[in-house]
């Protein structure tokens, strides 16, 4: 079972984040004095992590590509900047949400936190 | 209830509860394995063999035939494993198999699908994760056995990519979001504190793996032991299984969300899955459609896919190994039609659980 639609939405830029902060994570633990061993895990799911930038960069690219040459054809070159506007600000869009999701679960945390510590002050 | 009504098999392996004194300390070492199965003649032969040819055999493998009348118990008495059947259906797999645990006295305890076989090493890779004592339940890879229609190739992506990312970059957090419940070790003694299997949610794997995590109980993900279930090869079954899925995630939210918001990274990871199961599926049902028809753009369309080759790059580094790269690449399309219909079944559980208040626990078997 997998909850959520993999691959679509915030689920997906939450795990490449993930799996690109795994090396430094991996680093601290290993000066925290954890055992090591888990470099190859942590080294396949960054390859999987950048490999992922890399196709959706490809994406980009080609898109990009094809649109141009459209428009070129077309005598509207002109709307090329908006193109590159959209694509920043679907990639800002994307990090905005995960950034506000994750940043809501925070602060529904510590108002509960907050109600707990009042409630036994009380 | 008298034990001749109960179980058939092999007298020697029974050890029924009444008759037992044993507490968590004095279980053996070794493991049970439960197979729960209602009408599964068909496929539990192949489920009992493989945990016979396992490189470690359990100690013991009990069926619980929940009411079937295809002879499914029958299957079990032939192969010669403990058969174990409850006075009425139990109405759901965690009833089955909370059903058999006072029948287990091994320090370890296997729940597996009746329709699930396993590779070789797969018990004996799980096993090795209990050597660290935090470790209260582990679960392995889940791949479909059968993959030739259109949803069993859905579903075939679907796990690749899952099992390949998403939950290996959850067990490097030490937080699997579930347990798979057709194929997962668990510590006996911690099970029965737990009363079993909890039949509360259609979901009763995630409802235990939250638990866990709550309660401070490890969880591992062991990607190296592999597991074939049979996955629902029609729109009726597979509708059945999604409905299940989909209102068992959105119950088990509606039961944990206090208590998950003291689990670092399963907090983010449900708040994630659970924006993206409501808003992408949104997107793709309603919002997409509605724009394209109004700018008349077909150029939209590629919304639909266009993270094939993100998908594709978890996929290929899962499959070349197993040497299924064509599969891989024919079974993608079919991916992208089951998310589709995974995100109506989504929205559908969300506006029944939460808005109409109507909550679904009626088990339906997924096959």
């Amino acid at each position: 079972m997998n909850p959520g639609l993999p691959g679509a939405g915030i689920g997906g830029l939450f795990y490449i984040l993930n799996a690109l902060w795994m090396p430094i994570c991996e680093l601290w633990r290993r000066r925290q004095g954890h055992a090591p061993g888990r470099w190859p895990l942590v080294a396949r799911q960054f390859g999987i992590a950048v490999g992922i930038i890399v196709a959706m960069s490809g994406v980009f690219w080609a898109l990009d590509t094809v649109l141009m040459l459209k428009q070129v054809a077309a005598h509207a070159a002109g709307q090329m900047h908006a193109l590159w506007t959209l694509r920043v600000s679907a990639l800002l869009v994307t990090s905005g949400v995960l950034a506000t999701v994750l940043g809501t679960v925070h602060v529904v945390r510590l108002c509960l936190r907050l109600r707990t510590v009042r409630h036994a002050a009380q | 209830m008298k034990m001749e009504n109960l179980v058939t098999g092999h007298p020697s392996h029974v050890n029924l509860p009444g008759e037992s004194s044993e507490t968590a300390g004095d279980l053996v070492t070794g493991l049970t394995v439960i197979i729960p199965a209602y009408n599964e003649a068909e496929f539990v032969g192949d489920t009992i063999r493989s945990l016979l040819a396992q490189t470690v055999p359990p100690d013991q493998i009990i069926l619980v035939d929940d009411g079937s009348t295809d002879g499914t118990g029958d299957v079990g008495r032939r192969a010669g494993i403990t058969v174990i059947r409850p006075p009425l259906n139990t109405g759901s797999k965690a009833g089955a198999q909370t059903f058999a645990l006072p029948w287990v006295r091994t320090k370890l305890v296997m729940a597996v699908d009746a329709d699930t076989t396993l590779e070789p090493t797969a018990v004996e890779r799980l096993m090795q994760t209990f050597a660290h004592r935090g470790v209260g339940a582990a679960c392995g890879l889940v791949l479909p056995r059968r993959i030739k229609s259109l949803w069993e190739r859905g579903r075939f992506v679907e796990y690749l990519f899952a099992f390949t990312f998403y939950k290996q970059v959850q067990d490097y957090y030490r937080r699997p979001m579930i347990s798979s419940g057709c194929f997962s070790m668990y510590r006996t003694d911690l099970m029965r504190r737990h009363g079993g299997w909890p039949g509360r949610t259609l979901a009763e794997d995630m409802d235990l793996t939250w638990t866990f995590h709550q309660t401070g109980v490890g969880v591992r993900f062991v990607p190296e032991a592999v597991c074939y279930p049979i996955e629902p090869y029609n729109f009726r079954f597979m509708r059945k299984q999604l409905r299940r899925w989909s209102h068992g995630f959105i119950q088990n939210v509606t039961l944990h969300w206090r208590g998950l918001l003291t689990v670092p990274f399963l907090r983010s990871a449900v708040a994630v899955a659970l924006w993206d199961a409501i808003v992408a599926s949104l997107v793709f049902l309603i919002v997409l459609p509605l724009l394209i028809i109004a700018l008349k753009s077909p150029w939209l369309l590629l919304a639909y896919f266009i993270d094939a080759p993100a998908i594709l790059v978890p996929l290929l580094i899962g499959a070349i190994p197993r040497r299924e790269f064509g599969r891989t690449l024919a079974s993608l399309p079919a991916f992208f039609v089951l998310r589709l219909v995974n995100g109506f079944y989504f929205l559908e559980a969300v506006w029944s659980e939460w808005f109409l208040r109507r909550a679904s626990l009626t088990y339906e078997k997924g096959h």
